[in-house]
């Protein structure tokens, strides 16, 4: 349903989550942009995702991934991210993108302690935040992309 | 995302169940009772055949519809009059799809479908009994199209979890094919769920048999005009008279294991266009699902019987699967290879109380010394502001150091007598129960034997793998190693490597092969041609100290048991079995002889007299229930890799736990104590592996061997008997029907006459064991199987003082030639 996909990128821009918002080598199912977190200790880097849609979407759920990398307790090394919102089992075709990218975003805002994919992390978050802190301010120093201009 | 390729292949092929016809699953499914439904007046069903009609591709489908069940139609015009205001909006429905029609209501409503987020015209959104959600009708059929697709029965609204009718299904759907699909899969739910439902297991047949009460006689014969096929209750496969489930199953897969020798192709699977990879079997309902390795989560949940497991070990799991160390991580490709999951395993649990240890005297001193400093500091910084003589303070601070220094010792004792335990307890009692309640995977008690066992088996298992079928390879290491007769492990491992990468090569071929065909087939396959599973090193155990004394008695046990496995199993998988038993351990020589022999002893140690002579049959028998639980753990196996045990533990519940007992009892009386802790970890599925004294089971073997390979008597056939009591029991008759044997079975794979007596080649043997042989399969040459038999019995008896591997591996031509 690509007239629907082609709506939802026109949505999904107007919400302004995500800047830059376009699609992959002209590919309308497969989405990239920029992601801003609002929230220490990401809120000084920016992070690219790719957000992937089915053939049959909106029936198939898509699928978000983190193309930079983060030290995030529900985004394992490939970028995978914890999303019930986008498992077969929760997916309604009702869902728009931008839902999903709100998603997204509020994960890394706030680390959800039931979405984790890297346990490591996770406790570390749990049981040391001020060390978490400032490994994550650290890498997102190091990895992630410079914010652009509001 | 999953889907059952194989359910809808069978789908396409049978659209006839044993319970009816299709008319009838339409009504039914329908859920609007028929037999009272009146027929609609002709005015109403002529309007609704006159839709139908407009439509151009489903012209003549809808002809048929209309003309033909009366209660379908009646049931639409039911609907119809129930829903009258609506009517129009049906028509508009099932009229063509391009949107406007002009017998509609022009309407100047315009919704936007929440799902094509396109605006249309109201009367394009159906009306949906059983919610108040709309969409439009392009985007239901859609949904519709791909839910039943992927054979998803429970389809429920896009927007909200209610249910569809099936008449709004059938009404939006407008497509005889896909509604039968539909039905198809809503009635194969339901079968399974059904304990008594049983699948004809005929190539192209797809009845089922309800079988209630057929426990005790477990003929069945398939309902099918025209198919008439008779199969066991208990194992599902073909019918296999005088013969356990578990003998026919080793039969089976001799054969299969034959042919993927003598053929080139290897992987079935791989015909398909999915990798092997890709397509296993639930654990519990073994229904075939595929993954798109797409880098998707292995947390899997099987379409039809609902059974969450792990994608890499194919084990029914719990949320702390992937949390413990046992190799399967969520996104992870590949499950750890069994050494790695038992280095980790041993490792937590040796590493434990080192790791412990360590901690404990760390923390004490750190305690006992840190506690006061903390408190001495605490107190200094206090006192830093208020106004208080200097003396004063290193008073106070003195205080408080030395009541600490009392206090911190009989905390920091405290602290270690709670936390250590409690590491201990969960090291030790949590991890290992966890690991094991998942299936054995690998970790006994942590015993060395054990886990040196393990070990062996892994490396064999990698070894094996490797491999192509070298079957001469095999026998020369097996040959080479030594002898079992001290009953001394290290031999044994030693041997059971070797054969047990022999074993697992075949496996691993027979597996390749037989992916597509019968799990049971699969499952003997695996059993009697790789023996690879960690559930098969008892196997290995076993089939070594046999060999073992085979080679010492010189009995025929081990080829006369194999020569009248052929000749005596009156069975067409028994003969073929046999055929394909010797064919296949030709080139392991001892090994497969004795593995028969083996299997059969431990299953009846009562028959351990009979183990030379009746080794054929109760090889059978006893090989088929000795195996039970090997074969059944190994029925999904598609692979011959470590992975297979951990299937085996869950798809092993499957098996027939009547058989499994019976040998268990048996097999606990043969097995060694070495074997023990491998059979302590595949206690959920292998029962049979327990360890009895090797040593003690060679001698009593030995003698059978030599003393009652004669005494093959009817009695023992009889007793060797499983639930499948029909057919004859007489000798005689076995040898006789020996010949009709291939040509019976009916399995899916092609059915290759086998030579009934393919006989294995005799090792020396005493004078009077050869008689004894030479009279078997004398037996199965006269009994009128093909020329091929005679030759290769005559061959085997010619050759009995030759050498093994190069009669072997003659033999194995010569077969591979007849087949």
């Amino acid at each position: 349903m690509a007239a629907r996909i082609a709506k939802e990128l026109e949505e999904a821009r107007r919400w302004g989550g995500a800047r830059g918002l376009r699609p992959l080598d002209g590919n309308v199912r497969r989405w990239e942009g920029l992601l801003l977190p609002n929230n220490p200790p990401y809120n000084a880097g920016a992070f690219r995702f790719e957000l992937t849609f089915s053939p049959h979407h909106p029936l198939s759920p898509p699928r978000a991934t983190l193309r930079t990398s983060i030290y995030h307790p529900g985004v394992d090394a490939e970028g995978h991210v914890c999303q019930p919102l986008t498992s077969a089992q929760h997916w309604v075709p009702t869902t728009r993108a931008t839902q999903v990218l709100q998603d997204l975003l509020l994960l890394l805002d706030s680390p959800d302690p039931e979405r984790v994919l890297r346990q490591d992390l996770a406790r570390e978050l749990r049981d040391r935040p001020e060390v978490f802190h400032r490994r994550a301010e650290e890498h997102t120093r190091q990895h992630a992309e410079p914010r652009p201009e509001p | 995302m999953k889907f059952n390729p194989f359910l809808m292949s069978d789908l396409d092929m049978s659209l006839h169940r044993q319970m009816g016809s299709d008319r009838d699953l339409q009504s039914s499914a329908s859920s609007v009772s028929l037999p009272s439904v009146k027929k609609a007046p002709k005015k109403r069903r002529i309007s609704l055949g006159s839709l139908f009609r407009r439509k151009k591709d489903t012209k003549r489908k809808s002809r048929d519809l209309n003309g033909g069940v009366d209660g379908i139609a009646s049931i639409e015009s039911i609907h119809s009059e129930m829903c009258t205001d609506k009517n129009s909006i049906f028509s508009t429905c099932t009229s063509s799809d391009n949107g406007t029609t002009s017998s509609s209501k022009p309407s100047g409503d315009f919704m936007e479908c929440p799902l094509c987020l396109l605006r249309h015209s109201k009367d394009r959104f159906p009306e949906i009994m059983t919610c108040h959600h709309r969409s439009c009708v392009d985007c239901l059929r859609q949904y519709l199209r791909i839910e039943i697709s992927e054979s998803r029965v429970n389809i429920s609204c896009p927007e909200c979890s209610e249910r569809f009718n099936p008449h709004d299904i059938r009404l939006i759907l407008n497509d005889d094919i896909l509604m039968e699909k539909y039905e198809e899969f809503m009635l194969r739910r339901w079968l399974v769920a059904d304990p008594d439902c049983r699948w004809c297991p005929a190539p192209d047949c797809g009845y089922a048999v309800i079988a209630f009460g057929c426990a005790s006689c477990p003929k069945l014969t398939c309902g099918r005009e025209g198919c008439g096929t008779e199969f066991c209750y208990h194992c599902k496969q073909i019918w296999h008279p005088n013969q356990t489930c578990d003998a026919a199953r080793q039969e089976r897969a001799q054969s299969l294991r034959l042919r993927t020798i003598r053929s080139s192709s290897i992987s079935y699977s791989q015909e398909s266009g999915a990798a092997a990879d890709d397509i296993k079997p639930c654990p519990r309902c073994a229904a075939y699902i595929i993954k798109m390795n797409d880098g998707s989560c292995n947390h899997m949940t099987c379409a039809v019987c609902g059974c969450e497991f792990c994608w890499l070990c194919m084990k029914e799991i719990s949320d702390l699967h992937y949390l413990s160390p046992s190799g399967c991580t969520f996104w992870g490709k590949k499950p750890w290879s069994r050494k790695k999951k038992i280095l980790w395993q041993l490792g937590t649990l040796v590493g434990a109380p080192v790791g412990i240890a360590l901690i404990a005297g760390i923390a004490i001193p750190a305690m006992i010394i840190g506690i006061p400093v903390y408190v001495g500091r605490k107190i200094h910084n206090r006192y830093e502001g208020k106004d208080i003589s200097k003396h004063k303070r290193n008073l106070a601070i003195a205080g408080g150091v030395t009541l600490s220094v009392i206090v911190s010792p009989v905390v920091a004792a405290v602290t270690v007598g709670i936390g250590v335990p409690i590491m201990l307890a969960y090291v030790y009692g949590v991890v290992p129960i966890s690991l094991c309640r998942s299936g054995g995977c690998g970790v006994s008690a942590g015993n060395g034997k054990g886990v040196r066992i393990e070990f062996d088996d892994e490396n064999d298992i990698n070894v094996g793998g490797t491999n192509a079928a070298v079957d001469t390879t095999s026998v020369a290491e097996a040959r080479h190693n030594p002898s079992i007769g001290e009953g001394s492990v290290g031999g044994l491992t030693g041997s059971l490597s070797a054969s047990g990468s022999h074993m697992d090569r075949i496996g691993a071929i027979r597996d390749n092969l037989s992916e597509t065909a019968s799990t049971m087939a699969l499952a003997g396959a695996s059993i009697t041609g790789s023996l690879s599973g960690s559930a098969m090193v008892n196997c290995f155990n076993r089939l070594e100290v046999q060999a073992d004394v085979q080679k010492e008695r010189y009995s025929l046990s081990g080829e006369s048991g194999t020569v009248s496995l052929g000749t005596v199993s009156d069975n067409a998988s028994t003969k073929a079995m046999a055929g394909s038993i010797l064919n296949s351990y030709i080139p392991l020589d001892r090994e497969g002889n004795s593995m028969e022999v083996q299997v059969d002893i431990e299953s009846k140690p009562a028959k351990f007299r009979h183990n030379s002579g009746s080794s054929s049959v109760d090889d059978g028998s006893a090989a088929g229930r000795s195996n039970a639980g090997c074969s059944s753990a190994c029925l999904p196996e598609s692979k011959s890799s470590a992975t297979k045990w951990s299937k085996e533990t869950t798809a092993g519940k499957k098996c027939k736990g009547k058989l499994r007992k019976k040998s268990s009892m048996k097999i606990n009386e043969t097995r060694e104590d070495m074997d023990a802790q491998l059979l302590e970890q595949q206690s959920t599925n292998s029962s049979e592996f327990d360890s009895p004294s090797l040593s003690d089971s060679i001698p009593s073997v030995a003698d059978s061997h030599s003393s009652h390979f004669s005494e093959f008597s009817c009695s023992d056939m009889e007793s060797m008997k499983t639930s499948c009591s029909h057919g004859s029991s007489d000798y005689h008759t076995r040898f006789t029907t020996v010949s009709v044997l291939p040509e019976v079975e009916n399995d899916r794979l092609e059915n290759s006459p086998q030579p009934s007596g393919i006989p294995v080649p005799v090792p020396t043997a005493p004078s009077t064991d050869v008689p004894q042989l030479s009279y078997i399969a004398e037996e199965g040459i006269n009994n009128g199987s093909s020329t091929d038999v005679g030759l290769g019995v005559g061959e085997t008896l010619k050759e009995t003082n030759n050498n093994h591997s190069q009669h072997a591996v003659e033999l194995s031509t010569a077969i591979q030639t007849e087949i």
